[in-house]
């Protein structure tokens, strides 16, 4: 890995425990202590207790705004920089949506290309895998996922397609996640999503056949997946 | 069209095909992976799959096949030459090889045809 690489994945996995522990205090600012707040502030041994917990609020706004920003600027430096990772995490435009594959493979952009529009929504096309989203061969958490949606002018709030295999398996819980925090339905395959370069797609189990005298693995129609949906509420 | 493939069925397991030799020459891997990043992509899956070489790697491999209009390829090819050496079968290296390394995209309907023969519908 390139040294440009190796800080990139080094900034990452830091803002991700960064993110990890900020969800963990907003489960805490959930807790209603507004009442234990009132009752502190009446009692004069516990007022500087009621002013830590204002203490603690303030700094977790600032420590999300500071994810948010620290974030932005590493993908700007890394643009400035010309790393392949910028390259990659930016994407590239297909019709309805964004497509988040490897750039040094010409042919993504043709196989993206052709995937029909899903009329009213966004299509965010990615690798995946157990539930989660690979961008520059590292899974997004949830929050990830959802700041890069946002952050495309494209996206306008539409509902979501994750056109990402197997996003819809199991308890999905970054579908389920990036549906709570953007607002809008995530649909999302409980399998393998293919594409064809004819246009045709679906969600599949791969079959192992010999075409030609040759092994290839290729979408099984005879088993068709779903698309599961995923609701804010 | 002819097809390109690592595997064999033995059983109902896929295993390397033995007579696929490691490439330890830099310059030809690199006109290899060259070619075998171009063409035009058939079908394609968004999944990652686990190294059958290297079972650490649980979500590595890309799941799909590409072609020029003369042959489809897998694009697990790309990623078995460039992690591990192995070389594509002798006749698909000749053809690149007479193509000076270079795989053109072929037009839309070239690549359909490409889909359904993989697929046979």
């Amino acid at each position: 890995m390139s040294e440009l690489g190796e800080i990139s994945a080094e900034l990452n996995e830091a803002l991700g425990r960064l993110e990890r522990l900020l969800r963990q205090l907003a489960e805490l600012d959930r807790v209603d202590l507004a009442p234990l707040q009132a009752e502190l502030s009446r009692r004069p041994d516990g007022r500087r207790a009621a002013a830590l917990i204002d203490r603690a609020r303030q700094l977790l706004r600032q420590a999300s705004e500071g994810t948010v920003a620290a974030r932005r600027a590493g993908g700007d430096w890394l643009a400035q920089h010309g790393s392949s990772h910028a390259g990659h995490s930016a994407g590239f435009e297909i019709s309805g949506g964004r497509a988040y594959l490897p750039p040094q493979q010409s042919g993504h952009r043709t196989a993206a290309a052709a995937l029909p529009d899903f009329p009213g929504e966004y299509t965010f096309v990615a690798h995946g895998a157990g539930e989660q989203v690979f961008v520059a061969d590292e899974p997004l958490s949830a929050p990830e996922l959802a700041e890069l949606i946002e952050s495309d002018p494209g996206w306008n709030h539409k509902p979501v397609r994750l056109f990402c295999c197997e996003t819809g398996c199991g308890e999905a819980q970054v579908a389920q996640e990036v549906a709570r925090l953007l607002g809008v339905k995530v649909t999302a395959p409980d399998g393998i999503a293919w594409c064809s370069a004819d246009g045709r797609y679906g969600v599949y189990p791969i079959e192992v056949k010999i075409v030609g005298g040759e092994v290839v693995e290729v979408w099984d129609k005879e088993a068709e997946g779903e698309w599961r949906e995923f609701h804010p509420g | 069209m002819k097809i390109a493939s690592l595997w064999r069925l033995e059983g109902e397991e896929l295993e390397l095909k033995p007579e696929l030799e490691r490439c330890h020459d830099p310059e030809l891997k690199q006109r290899l992976l060259g070619f075998l990043r171009g063409g035009g992509l058939v079908l394609h899956a968004t999944a990652l799959r686990q190294d059958r070489l290297d079972p650490s790697r649980p979500r590595a491999v890309p799941l799909g096949y590409l072609s020029d209009g003369e042959w489809i390829w897998p694009l697990e090819m790309t990623y078995y030459l460039e992690q591990h050496g192995i070389l594509p079968q002798e006749e698909f290296q000749a053809y690149m090889r007479a193509r000076n390394y270079e795989a053109d995209e072929p037009p839309a309907e070239v690549l359909a045809a490409a889909a359904q023969m993989l697929t046979g519908e």
